[in-house]
């Protein structure tokens, strides 16, 4: 039996892949700020539930940096907008400007954070069930080298440990660093060419590239899969539609305008296709609590 | 069959797409557009990496060549145009042509970002490093790629190219804002970092480029990755 993992995780890959294609598609369709700030707000809960928000805690710093970059720079350089709040020397600052900065950095954060719940839901094992039906080659070399990027490191810290213990490491001039650092990515390089070289051989002999790629992971799409297809189908699929009927936009230059009131059908549309993971993650965390309080 | 199924399958997704950029242009969605576009053509980039014979031995290699170029921009996130990355691209190019320089490059730029960040800018990145092993590849037996000067030169005039290319992806993103001042701002910003990205490709190069050739071409005739 295969571990399919639980909640959101433990649906069809397909289904995954295509729910975070449609999150990062309406991050950058929707610019308005509820609609955004909802986005954000369930990416982030869901990130909570994929490992309680390790890996978001780890980037949120430079996240934010990123964010406030773009918050600080866009009034600078815009100075479009009707609404001239101050004057920065002689160049105008407008409050439209200030907004757009707020909403883009919103798109950022979210396309962002989108990316890290990505990650942790397609694991390496589930991509290349995705693409190593129409490109094999592709999806296998990138599966490959995300296995190598930890091996690299690992062995890239053993090399600089030895050349520290025989005397490596103390250059002064930039120069002399930078040319070090090359004769450690020598090592590295000579070191793991030889040790793939040798995989590659193996792979050979176990017949690498001899037929169709089968895949050691077997998903099926069962009846939940169907289910949560439909669902996810009718949401996404109104919250689509209305977007290009105008709904959920907000125009910003050269007047703060939203085109509908905030809440009509297309909002709760959107609100039920973005928080479906969160349903899900929660329907197991209260099915847990709920068979933990019986024993 | 499956191959016209295939083809089928791309001219359909080229109609959508033709579709979607429509709609995008229309509305003014350009970061997706453009993100649309950049993905398509890195599609096409590597459907003829897949059309082509290759070996398993030189399938692991190009995996453990991206591996290296990635993990070699790790320790220098702190310096953002400073890193060997370009360098191990360019020289992989040399020695195993287009395809393989192609595919280096877009692999070492989507995985190093797993660590480092995906954003909208991963696909630029993608690409910018893609077409440049692929330039690098396709020029390998020209005048210019044999002599150490030109190499230089060559990484030297990626590292701009690298830059500005790359920084499409951020105006494009402020679109809404879009002026020309805005735009030389942000290419006059980014002087100093193009600068230090050419000036240290050129500096890998004079130093090591001949060194990994070397090595390169003695793993690819030991393990007869091309025949």
């Amino acid at each position: 039996m295969i571990n399919r993992g639980s909640g959101f995780s433990s649906l069809h890959p397909w289904l995954c892949f295509f729910y975070f294609l449609a999150l990062l598609l309406f991050a950058m369709l929707f610019k308005h700020p509820f609609y955004l700030a909802s986005l954000l707000f369930c990416t982030i809960i869901f990130n909570f539930f994929l490992d309680r928000g390790e890996s978001l805690k780890k980037k949120a710093k430079f996240y934010l940096l990123i964010a406030a970059i773009v918050i600080v720079l866009n009034p600078l350089f815009s100075q479009r907008g009707a609404t001239i709040l101050f004057y920065l020397g002689h160049r105008p600052v407008t409050l439209e400007s200030m907004i757009y900065g707020v909403l883009f950095a919103l798109i950022l954060l979210s396309i962002m954070f989108v990316f890290l719940a990505y990650n942790l839901v397609i694991s390496p094992d589930r991509f290349l069930y995705l693409f190593s039906s129409f490109a094999p080659r592709t999806a296998f070399i990138i599966t490959v080298t995300l296995r190598f990027i930890p091996l690299l490191q690992h062995r890239l810290r053993e090399i600089i440990s030895v050349q520290k213990a025989i005397g490596g490491g103390e250059g002064e001039s930039k120069k002399q660093k930078a040319k070090e650092a090359m004769e450690v990515l020598n090592i590295l390089v000579t070191w793991s060419l030889e040790s793939a070289l040798q995989k590659a051989i193996s792979m050979r002999a176990r017949g690498y590239g001899s037929g169709k790629r089968s895949s050691a992971v077997a998903f099926s799409f069962d009846k939940r899969d169907l289910f949560c297809m439909s669902f996810m189908a009718v949401t996404g699929g109104l919250a689509l539609l209305g977007g290009f009927f105008g709904y959920g936009t907000f125009t910003v230059y050269p007047s703060l305008e939203a085109k509908y009131p905030l809440f009509n059908w297309h909002f709760i549309f959107f609100l039920l296709f973005i928080s479906f993971p969160i349903f899900m993650e929660s329907r197991e965390w209260i099915w847990w609590r709920f068979i933990r309080s019986k024993i | 069959m499956i191959a016209r199924f295939k083809k089928i399958g791309l001219v359909l997704l080229c109609l959508l797409a033709a579709a979607l950029s429509v709609v995008f242009w229309s509305e003014g969605y350009y970061l997706p557009l453009s993100l649309l576009l950049i993905v398509l053509s890195l599609i096409f980039l590597f459907v003829r990496f897949e059309k082509k014979h290759i070996t398993p031995e030189a399938v692991v290699m190009i995996a453990a060549l991206a591996g290296i170029a990635a993990v070699s921009r790790l320790p220098f996130a702190s310096l953002p145009s400073v890193q060997p990355t370009s360098f191990v691209v360019i020289v992989s190019a040399l020695v195993f042509g287009p395809e393989v320089g192609f595919m280096v490059g877009s692999a070492a730029a989507l995985v190093s970002n797993l660590v480092l960040g995906q954003g909208p800018w991963t696909p630029w990145q993608m690409l910018a490093w893609g077409l440049m092993g692929l330039s690098a590849g396709y020029l390998k037996s020209s005048a210019l790629m044999r002599s150490r000067a030109g190499r230089s030169a060559f990484g030297f005039i990626w590292g701009f190219l690298f830059g500005w290319f790359t920084n499409l992806s951020f105006i494009l993103s402020f679109f809404g804002s879009f002026s020309w001042e805005f735009f030389l701002t942000t290419y006059a910003a980014s002087f100093y970092f193009d600068l230090a990205h050419a000036l240290s490709n050129a500096f890998f190069i004079i130093l090591f480029s001949k060194q990994w050739q070397k090595i390169l071409s003695r793993i690819s005739v030991k393990y007869k990755i091309f025949y």
